[in-house]
Parts: structure tokens; C-alpha cells; sequence
């Protein structure tokens, strides 16, 4: 892990979602990133980094579209990307796609090298633990799967959400479980997916929290989507948006 | 001795069927595990009083489990004890081990004035006559070889006067043994196995962990389904 | 038990089944909390250090097998067991219903074995004319219910005490409470008839000690125990990966066991039998056979699939996986539910029969962690939805056509940033107050439960340029 001073160049890899849905994440994450001194760029070309086919078991079709994104990342020092999944796609997804094929496995293994998910970076990287956020809320957080047990990130949203000035930050029983996502798996096994969220949505009821945070835009619009439909009123927010808060203003 | 035992099947094909499969990666096939418990388990030669340490902490999970246990400090203690055991459990026919230290507690003698009868084993020569005369102990009692006090575990070699239907069948089990044959835990028992018996194994060994349970209905814990219900172990200080 | 063979006929018909569902939560949420806390008190890195080891141990024992199983044979030979080396399942029911004919045996009890399971033994001895009990709790309960096992360790958490009691009380004289005590002191009294009057006795290997020739039979109640003592002939089935070098690779073996499935730290009754009993003994087998089982097993070897050999049979990954706890055991279909199950049964039994098992995970890890061995079962299941769609070319051919779009769309920016808008102008028919409120399958599945928002004015790459022209001033 290097550890370097401000005003480090870092890419942004938005990811499909965020980018087609969730803009305003992205707005909160740029704006982060450049309060911690990063100076960030936007390299064309990004979309996706292919996980709805690799979870399908589409290799050859995931690959067309990895190799694309190794290239437009080509010239980052670093790249930095807000979701534990997408991370764990590239750490973990990329070098079984090119096990067998030696020049793209060495591309693959520099850009998994260089790719720090959005906390990771701030904490490790950045060496900031306090970003100098207010939000005085009661808060709970959801630690989604790849990024715990896939990237092996655990501590570092948490951290990085206990030193937000104001906060009341109360641990999620079962945090580690899954929400049901799982990809195509929500739609394939809507009925499977729909009981495991419904137990993440009554354990994050029984916190009391008015606010959930998550670092993985997918597992917050399946809670989500659950939470709206059951009419409750908890807010979701991922990481940036509340790493994002100064207090100023009802930001949600 | 016994002869060899019959090979069923094709042995050839079998195995040459094994191997073909079997690929030997680039950096070689994983090596042996040499000393497998290696880091794992305590490892140490115990004092007297790590011992009493050791006793307390076998109560401890025998208790926990939901066995009975209790330090004694001399053979009239011990079979004190016993005698109280048996009335607690309202025992009248008990079978026991032929072990040198049971001989000497000359217990068919003791539990008279309990009314109670100890059978050394063998209860009978006949399979047809042993068996129904077994199912109707309702006690067995041994003499542990070894105790692990980290888990609450008895360790039973069996032999042919000290057989694993004495301490499997009956209702209530008590098991006896000093302090000196307290281990922490596997670390001591392997390595006295690997030295007593090298690879010629007993016919059976049995490791007894408290009383026999279940929670195969409705995670419900009941004790006592097929093995023992009732535990007793008696631990006498070494001498 | 028959199956329908459709998982998703199999899994709707389990959601609607709320009170198994209950009581599979209640048993994997127990189950799984008790190993949460053996862990803990084991410490976190010393029970990495356990994994490691125990990972390694296997590795060499499964890159060796034909070495370990040799010597096995040999040592089980040399003190006057027989040995059966069955390449499939038919052979080894062969040889033991042939045993029981030549024995006239007609009082056979067994002890847990998914090996027996697997290879459909029971009914084939019921064919000759045996009697077949179950000694273990669990199996008799499924047994008398004509059932498969729903959980490696509890085979009958699927039913509540209600049901057990109707279950006992057709073949108990006088009729029983619906108290557990009652029930249980029903079974103890039963099965010990059967134990005094064993033909033959069956028993599954936890693990075989390939240097001594011993077979290690771990029970919480004891009947293995009795039936390793009281039957005058003992067969023991074995998978033929279930072996260890020598004794000490058992004391790791055993450690981790225990803790994973139960949060115990040792089953209640662990034996190490060495088969025949000496001239000398009273108690004990006069004849001993282990039934070495391949079934498929060996096709895994060299494979990528090969890790899935080490398992250990402690269901650790059932208990902590959302998708089993949420449908059971009994719509995975066959004798292995779960994770395991998930993987085992496309690989012993074809993808066409299975493969859609391979789906019926949210790729979430949690069994992989929780893997006493580390068998990457998450790893495997995304391999075999690999072999499935590429590599055996048995995809849906609707999805096989929407990667192809979708490689084609995201891996030119132009095709992706046409096609995202296109699909929000034309979004409109579909969205109600911001959302996503009507769409086709796979949309419509979603929207059964879940509300989805719909795509927004803007997209983050048009909002880029501002964003990025704040900054400069």
C-alpha cells in the first residue's frame, strides 16, 4: 500500500450504474475525491466492467468488453471506482478471464493493481479516516458480499462513517449477509431474492435508523426498491453521498 | 491370526482409472503436511499442579455439557462416590471393566451396602447370552486411559476385557481416572497413540464427549438418545 | 422421495411451505450462531491457521488418492476386512444387497451415510426382503416420513414436533405426546430393540485413516458406536475421498468438524475402528467390509472441480447460505442441498438434470467463508454456469443473444452512449412518478416485490463536463 501527499492523480471508473442511474452518487464522489486534494479525471470509453455477463457465465462476451476498459484506464495511475462489486469484478473476475492468454493477463494484473474501491481509497491510499463530513442522523449500514469477502474490504466505510461529525451510527445485525441481489439472480429468482431481502430490510428496521449507507449501488436499489415498496420511510445513501454532507442543507 | 480379507472388484482398473485423472500441477503435487497439528493444539509436559488446572477445566466442560464431575482425593473417596452415584441413580445392576485399578477398588465387595451387584467383564461367552445380559446393566463403569481436559473428553481404547459395550450401552456411564492421565487435549493423546501403538491401532478406540444428545427435532437439545444420559466422571489425585 | 424435476416448480412449491421454511431458519440460524461463537472462542486467526492447514492436508490426500486408498485397502485386508472397490453406485448396492441375500439377513440397521443416500441403498435392500432402519434421530424421522434428508447434519429440520409425533405414532403401540422428551425416549426404546438384534449393520465413514486402515465414525448419539459394537457383520460405506493419512491429520480434521457444524468443539462419540475384532474380543464385527465408493468422484480429479473433494460433510455452508435457509433442503432435488449441493449434484448427475442449481445463488461467498476446508464454492458456481452457456453451449438462446448485445453495445461508447439514451426516451410508457411501474420479464420480476427507479434526466457522464468545469475555477 503507498501512501502519498495531496493532489494525487487518480482516474474515475463511474460504473453503469452510477452512471445511468445514480448520477447524483457521482456528483458526491467527485466532489469527495477533490475535497481529499485527488485530482480526478474522467476517462472516455468507460461503461461497464462486465459483470452481468461474467456472473452468467459469458467469458468470451465479458472479455470483449474487459479488454476495453483495460485500455481506456491504459494511461491512469490509479483508478478508483465506487462500488465493492465493480471492484471485485476487476480483482477478482478479471485475471480468470485471461488466465490463459499472457500478454492480457499481465494488462489485467497492473490495472487490478492500480483499482481501489471508492473507501479503500480514501483510507488506505488517501490516509484520511475523517473527511470532515456533518450529518446528525441515526445511520446503519449494509456490508455488501463482494466487497467484504471478495475484495476484502470490511473496515474502511465503517471507519470513514464513524467519524462523520454528528453521526449515530448503529451497527447492523447481520450486516454481512447478502441483501439478495446477486445480479440476474433478482429477476431469475425474483421470489428467492425477494424473501432474502425482505430479512435485511427487517433487521435494518429493527436498528431504528433512519438513513441506510452502503458502498454498492446495486444492493442499495434492491433494498431499496423493497424499503419503497413496503412504503418505509428509511433513506438510502451510499457512502459518498453522506461522506458528502457538511450540514448545510437537508441533503437528501 | 485372522487371514487376509477378500478384494472385491477391479483393482487394476480402479486405480489405473484414479491415476489417469489425477494431474500434477506446474509447481508439483502439494507436498505431505508433516506435522499436521504443528501451531494447532497446546503441546507441553504438565506439572502436578498444571494438572489440578487441567482437572478443573475437565469439570468445567464436562459439567457444561452435562456430565457430573468430582475431584476425589483417595480410593475410599473414590468409592464413597461411587456408592453415591449409584443410589442417586437408583442402580442395582452395573458391569465394569477388567482393569488392574477397578480390581483394586473391590467394588463387588463395596456396593453390597447398596445393593447393588457390579459384573466384571465378560458378562457371558456367548454373543446370545452377553448381549441381553448388557442391555440390562443399567450402569458401565471404566477406567479412562486418557482425559482431554480442553474439550471433556474420555479417551477409550477398548480390548477384550475392556470392551466398548460397557461404556456404549448402558443408561449411566462413570468413568474413572487420576490426574496424572489429564492431557490438554489432542496433541498428547496422538502422540502417546502414535508411540503405544504406531499403526497397529486397538480394534476400537471410542473419545466420549459428555452424554449422548440430539437436536434433530425442532433444535431442541435432549440428552441421552442412544448413548449414555447420565455422565459421571471421577477424577482421583495422582499420587 | 420423488423429485419434480423443474427447480423452480421445486422452489415455489417450498416458499408456500411457510412452516418448513420457519423451522429451517430457526435450525440454520442456530446452527450457524453456535459456529460464530466456537469460532470466536477459537480466535479469529488461529481458526485461519486451522482452514489453512486442514485445506492442505486434503490437497495432498486428494493429488495422491490412488497412493492414500492403496495403502487403505492393504491395511483393511491385512487384519481380515473385505474390501469392495465400487466404480459406480450399482456395484457397491450390488455387492451389499448380494452380502445381505448370503447372510439371510434380514435386521439392518444403519447409521448416517449420504454415501447411502446417494446410491439409493435402502430401497434395494428393501427389494430383498430386508428390514432397513435408520438408527440416527434425524434419518429414522425422514425414513418413516419417505423422505430424502433437507440437511447434511439435520436431517429432518424440516419438521416440527407435531409432525414427528404422527410420524412415531404409526408404529408406536400406544400413542405418544407431542413433548420432545417423550418423542425421543420413544425413538431411544425403539431403535434399541433393533440394535439387540443386528443382522447387519451399515455405517457411513466420516474419515478413513489410510496408514492403520481404521474408519472414524463421529456421532452425537451413539449409534454408530453401538452398531460399530453389536453387529456381528458391519458393512461401512465409504466415498472414496473421505481419507486421511494417519491420526494426527484426524486431530485437525476433528477440531474443525465439530465447531463448523454444530459450534461443538468434538462430537459427543468419536471412534476409530479398526474393523474384525481379535480372537479374543467379545464385542465387536466378525466380519468387516468397506465399500469404497467412487460414483463420479474420480472424474473430478485434475479437474477444476477438484477442491470440491475435500469436502467434509459438516453443512457449515448451508447454514450460512440466504438462498437455502430461505427454500430448504428438498428443492435442491437431490441428497445434497445447499451450496454443496448446488455444485455436487450438476457434477454427479449432468447439467442437463442440474444445472439450473448453479443459478440458485446469489454468488454472495458466504459458504466459501464459512468452509472449514476452503472449497471455493462460489468460484465453482460461477465455473459452472461458464461450462453451461460456453462451454457445453446449453444457454437459453434469448440470453445467449443479449450478452452478444450487450458485449456489442458497452465495448464501443458511442453504441452505449446511443443505446442509454435511446432507452430513456422511450422509457416514458413504462414510468409512473419517476419509477419503472410496468416492463416485460425479467423487469416484471422485479417489480413483483420491488420498486425500480427509472432512468433519470441525466446521465453521470453529461453531468461530467460541469462538474469537471467547477473544479477549474
Amino acid at each position: 500500500m503507498h501512501r502519498r501527499g495531496k493532489n494525487l492523480k487518480a482516474s474515475l471508473f463511474i460504473t453503469c450504474i452510477a452512471d445511468l442511474m445514480y448520477a447524483d452518487v457521482g456528483k458526491s464522489v467527485v466532489s469527495v475525491l477533490k475535497r481529499s486534494g485527488v485530482e480526478l479525471d474522467f476517462p472516455e470509453g468507460q461503461t461497464c466492467c462486465g459483470q452481468p455477463a461474467f456472473s452468467s457465465g459469458y467469458y468470451k462476451d465479458t472479455a470483449i468488453v474487459a479488454k476495453k476498459i483495460i485500455d481506456v484506464f491504459e494511461n491512469s495511475e490509479m483508478v478508483v471506482i465506487p462500488s465493492g462489486s465493480c471492484a471485485a469484478m476487476i480483482h477478482h473476475g478479471y485475471p480468470i478471464l485471461f488466465k490463459d492468454d499472457p500478454i492480457w493477463r499481465k494488462k489485467a494484473k497492473d490495472f487490478v493493481e492500480k483499482t481501489y474501491e471508492f473507501s479503500q481509497f480514501i483510507v488506505d491510499i488517501l490516509g484520511i479516516t475523517d473527511v470532515g463530513a456533518v450529518f446528525p442522523q441515526k445511520v446503519t449500514y449494509h456490508s455488501s458480499c463482494h466487497m467484504t469477502r471478495i475484495l476484502g474490504v470490511e473496515e474502511q466505510p465503517k471507519i470513514l462513517l464513524q467519524n462523520v461529525k454528528g453521526i449515530d451510527f448503529i451497527e447492523l445485525p447481520y450486516s454481512f449477509d447478502c441483501c439478495g441481489f446477486g445480479g440476474t439472480f433478482s429477476m431469475k429468482m425474483a421470489d428467492i431474492s425477494a424473501e432474502i431481502v425482505e430479512e435485511k430490510v427487517n433487521h435494518i428496521i429493527s436498528t431504528g435508523a433512519d438513513v441506510l449507507v452502503g458502498s454498492d449501488l446495486t444492493c442499495l436499489m434492491n433494498i431499496s426498491g423493497r424499503i419503497n415498496r413496503r412504503g418505509i420511510p428509511i433513506k438510502t445513501m451510499h457512502l459518498a453521498q453522506v461522506l458528502d454532507q457538511r450540514g448545510e442543507k437537508h441533503a437528501f | 491370526m485372522m487371514g487376509l480379507g477378500v478384494l472385491t472388484g477391479d483393482r487394476q482398473s480402479f486405480f489405473s482409472g484414479l491415476r489417469k485423472n489425477i494431474k500434477t500441477p506446474l509447481g508439483g503435487k502439494a507436498k505431505r503436511v508433516e506435522n499436521p497439528m504443528d501451531g494447532l493444539f497446546t503441546e507441553r509436559e504438565t506439572t502436578a499442579e498444571e494438572r489440578n488446572e487441567l482437572r478443573n477445566r475437565f469439570i468445567d466442560e464436562w459439567t457444561t455439557l452435562g456430565g457430573k464431575a468430582f475431584a476425589v482425593k483417595d480410593r475410599n473417596e473414590l468409592v464413597q462416590a461411587l456408592k453415591g452415584i449409584l443410589q442417586e441413580r437408583n442402580i442395582q445392576k452395573a458391569m465394569r471393566w477388567d482393569h488392574p485399578e477397578l480390581e483394586k477398588l473391590k467394588l463387588e465387595e463395596a456396593f453390597l451396602d447398596v445393593q447393588s451387584m457390579v459384573t466384571k467383564w465378560p458378562l457371558a461367552t456367548t454373543y446370545g447370552e452377553w448381549i441381553g445380559k448388557a442391555a440390562a446393566m443399567e450402569a458401565g463403569i471404566v477406567w479412562a486411559d486418557m482425559a482431554m481436559a480442553e474439550t471433556g473428553t474420555l479417551v477409550l481404547p477398548a480390548s477384550a476385557s475392556q470392551p466398548t459395550s460397557v461404556c456404549i450401552l448402558p443408561s449411566t456411564l462413570i468413568a474413572i481416572f487420576t490426574t496424572a492421565q489429564l492431557v490438554d487435549g489432542f496433541s498428547a493423546v496422538i502422540q502417546t497413540f502414535k508411540k503405544r501403538y504406531g499403526t497397529k491401532l486397538p480394534t476400537t478406540t471410542t473419545f466420549i464427549t459428555g452424554p449422548s444428545r440430539t437436536t434433530d427435532i425442532e433444535m431442541v437439545l435432549t440428552i441421552g438418545v442412544h448413548g449414555s444420559k447420565y455422565v459421571y466422571a471421577l477424577i482421583l489425585d495422582e499420587e | 422421495m420423488h423429485f419434480e424435476p423443474s427447480f423452480h416448480k421445486r422452489y415455489h412449491k417450498a416458499l408456500r411451505d411457510q412452516a418448513m421454511i420457519k423451522a429451517v431458519k430457526l435450525g440454520t440460524g442456530r446452527l450457524r450462531g453456535q459456529r460464530a461463537t466456537a469460532v470466536e472462542a477459537v480466535g479469529k486467526e488461529r481458526w485461519m491457521e486451522f482452514r489453512d492447514r486442514a485445506e492442505a492436508i486434503r490437497l495432498h490426500v486428494i493429488q495422491h488418492l490412488d497412493q492414500y486408498l492403496e495403502q487403505l485397502v492393504d491395511n483393511v485386508l491385512k487384519k481380515g476386512g473385505h474390501v469392495c472397490l465400487a466404480k459406480t453406485g450399482e456395484e457397491a448396492v450390488q455387492y451389499i444387497t448380494s452380502l445381505a441375500k448370503k447372510k439371510n439377513a434380514k435386521a439392518i440397521i444403519k447409521s448416517k451415510s449420504m454415501v447411502s443416500e446417494e446410491i439409493h441403498l435402502n430401497p434395494a435392500l428393501e427389494k430383498e426382503g430386508c428390514n432397513v432402519i435408520e438408527s440416527d434421530l434425524g434419518e429414522w424421522i425422514i425414513q418413516l416420513a419417505g423422505e430424502t434428508p433437507s440437511h447434511i447434519i439435520a436431517p429432518a429440520m424440516h419438521k416440527n414436533r407435531l409432525q414427528v409425533a404422527e410420524l412415531f405414532n404409526a408404529v408406536s403401540e400406544e400413542k405418544l405426546s407431542t413433548e420432545i422428551a417423550d418423542l425421543c425416549g420413544f425413538a431411544r426404546k425403539h431403535l434399541r430393540e433393533k440394535f439387540l438384534g443386528i443382522d447387519i449393520g451399515i455405517t457411513g465413514c466420516n474419515f478413513a485413516i489410510a496408514d492403520s486402515g481404521a474408519i472414524t465414525l463421529c456421532t452425537n448419539e451413539g449409534n454408530a458406536r453401538i452398531i460399530s459394537a453389536l453387529s456381528p457383520t458391519l458393512v461401512t460405506i465409504m466415498g472414496m475421498e473421505r481419507i486421511l493419512p494417519s491420526i494426527d491429520d484426524l486431530a485437525v480434521m476433528l477440531s474443525l468438524l465439530a465447531r463448523s457444524a454444530t459450534g461443538q468443539k468434538l462430537t459427543v462419540y468419536n471412534t476409530l475402528s479398526t474393523g474384525v475384532r481379535n480372537e479374543e474380543e467379545l464385542d465387536g464385527p466378525q466380519e468387516f467390509h468397506l465399500v469404497i465408493v467412487d460414483n463420479g468422484r474420480s472424474k473430478l480429479l485434475g479437474t477444476k472441480y477438484e477442491k470440491v473433494l475435500n469436502c467434509i460433510r459438516c453443512g457449515s455452508c448451508l447454514n450460512a447460505c440466504p438462498v437455502y435457509r430461505n427454500i430448504g433442503g428438498h428443492a435442491y432435488g437431490w441428497v445434497y442441498p445447499g451450496p454443496i449441493g448446488a455444485v455436487l449434484s450438476p457434477l454427479y448427475q449432468g447439467i442437463d438434470k442440474f444445472g439450473e442449481l448453479a443459478y440458485a445463488t446469489t454468488l454472495c461467498g458466504a459458504c466459501t467463508f464459512a468452509c472449514p476446508v476452503k472449497i471455493p464454492l462460489h468460484d465453482m458456481l460461477y465455473a459452472l454456469r461458464n461450462d453451461k452457456v460456453e462451454l457445453e453451449k446449453k444457454g437459453e438462446l434469448a440470453e445467449d443473444i443479449a450478452y452478444k448485445g450487450w458485449s456489442a453495445v458497452f465495448a464501443t461508447m458511442s453504441r452505449y452512449r446511443f443505446s442509454v439514451r435511446m432507452a430513456r426516451r422511450f422509457q416514458f410508457p413504462l414510468v409512473k412518478a419517476g419509477k419503472i411501474a410496468y416492463g416485460p420479464p425479467p423487469i416484471s420480476e422485479w417489480l413483483k416485490h420491488r420498486d425500480m427507479p427509472a432512468l433519470p434526466d441525466q446521465f453521470f457522464h453529461e453531468i461530467w463536463p460541469n462538474l469537471h468545469q467547477d473544479r477549474k475555477e
